[in-house]
């Protein structure tokens, strides 16, 4: 039975944004004007760098957790 | 072709409205499952670990003086004329109470040693995530309200066949965050800045255009203006929306 799990929420969050940048690159091909690209800069990208760099600290905190779980346990030193 | 295609579908609009509803929807979510995910992790190196480890360091104190105590007793009550190996199994299990007690005390070490890690990568997280929290909490209703604020005025031009206002799309939408940009008190005066739940309902079927006049995703008539002819991004008709077929086309693909 695992204590946590940060993968399952990384991953939905990896996913909006996926789904996320399918929508907008699909609209790009029909909508490419000011408009569009002032979303983009102000929004869109920005959010983009953001959601990454939650999704690296996840993966971080994953790592150390599942170090600690491994030596905090009853097996590791057995 | 492509530089010139013209934003004139309500549905586009209102589609990139509902997929940023959906993702700040799934990522408030997977925060909120992170958030949770966390404290328990939390709780589990702070709390549960040490309690453990204590009970059994204690455990082990107590089998290894057992142990002794049976070791004691069995090197007294053993006759003279036997071996001295007799005492073996007393000697094992002395042996193990003491291997358990050391692996006690070296797990409650290792347990002080990453609370303090992990409330460090805790930390470390919280500092990482807190920028996308804030986008979610106030870039993410200013995106949403530009975006309303441009099927609105695409509704609008629909609804008159004439240009809506001298306000193009674009600075419509620059206007409106800029506006809410202006200081921190005056970020709550976005228009209508919804919750995710609020603005999908509004999306999905409450907005005034859901039963007002719809974009046609076909060349409009032909002897419009060229000065109607108003894309999201410009103000005065451009070289290409001069051209119907182009400016208000269907949209590609």
């Amino acid at each position: 039975m695992r204590l946590w799990d940060f993968r399952s929420p990384a991953a939905r969050l990896h996913e909006a944004l996926d789904m996320l940048k399918k929508t907008t690159e699909g609209l790009q091909e029909r909508w490419n004007d000011p408009a569009m690209e002032f979303l983009r800069t102000h929004y869109f990208t920005p959010l983009e760098g953001r959601v990454r760099e939650a999704i690296e600290a996840i993966s971080r905190l994953e790592e150390v957790f599942s170090q600690a779980a491994k030596e905090c346990g009853e097996s590791a030193h057995e | 072709m492509a530089k010139s295609a013209r934003v004139l579908a309500i549905e586009d609009v209102d589609r990139l409205a509902a997929a940023l509803v959906r993702f700040a929807e799934e990522a408030q979510a997977a925060l909120a499952d992170l958030d949770l995910e966390l404290r328990r992790a939390n709780q589990w190196i702070e709390q549960d670990r040490p309690r453990y480890w204590e009970a059994q360091v204690r455990r082990s104190w107590e089998q290894v003086a057992r142990a002794r105590q049976e070791l004691e007793q069995a090197r007294m009550f053993q006759r003279t004329d036997e071996v001295p190996s007799s005492c073996i199994d007393q000697k094992k299990a002395l042996q193990r109470a003491q291997k358990r007690l050391d692996l006690s005390m070296a797990k409650q070490q290792a347990v002080r040693q990453w609370v303090y890690r992990t409330a460090k990568q805790t930390e470390e997280y919280r500092g990482k995530v807190g920028p996308l929290m804030e986008w979610l909490s106030s870039e993410y209703p200013r995106a949403l309200a530009a975006l309303r604020r441009m099927a609105l005025s695409l509704e609008s031009y629909i609804s008159q066949q004439a240009p809506p206002s001298p306000t193009s799309l674009l600075e419509a939408v620059e206007g409106l965050a800029s506006a809410s940009r202006g200081s921190p008190g005056e970020a709550s005066s976005v228009p209508d800045a919804p919750t995710p739940a609020q603005a999908d309902s509004q999306i999905s079927g409450e907005q005034p255009h859901a039963t007002g006049p719809k974009v046609e995703l076909t060349p409009l008539d032909s002897s419009l203006d060229s000065k109607h002819s108003i894309s999201p991004g410009s103000t005065a008709p451009s070289a290409e929306a001069a051209s119907p077929s182009e400016s208000y086309g269907t949209p590609e693909g």
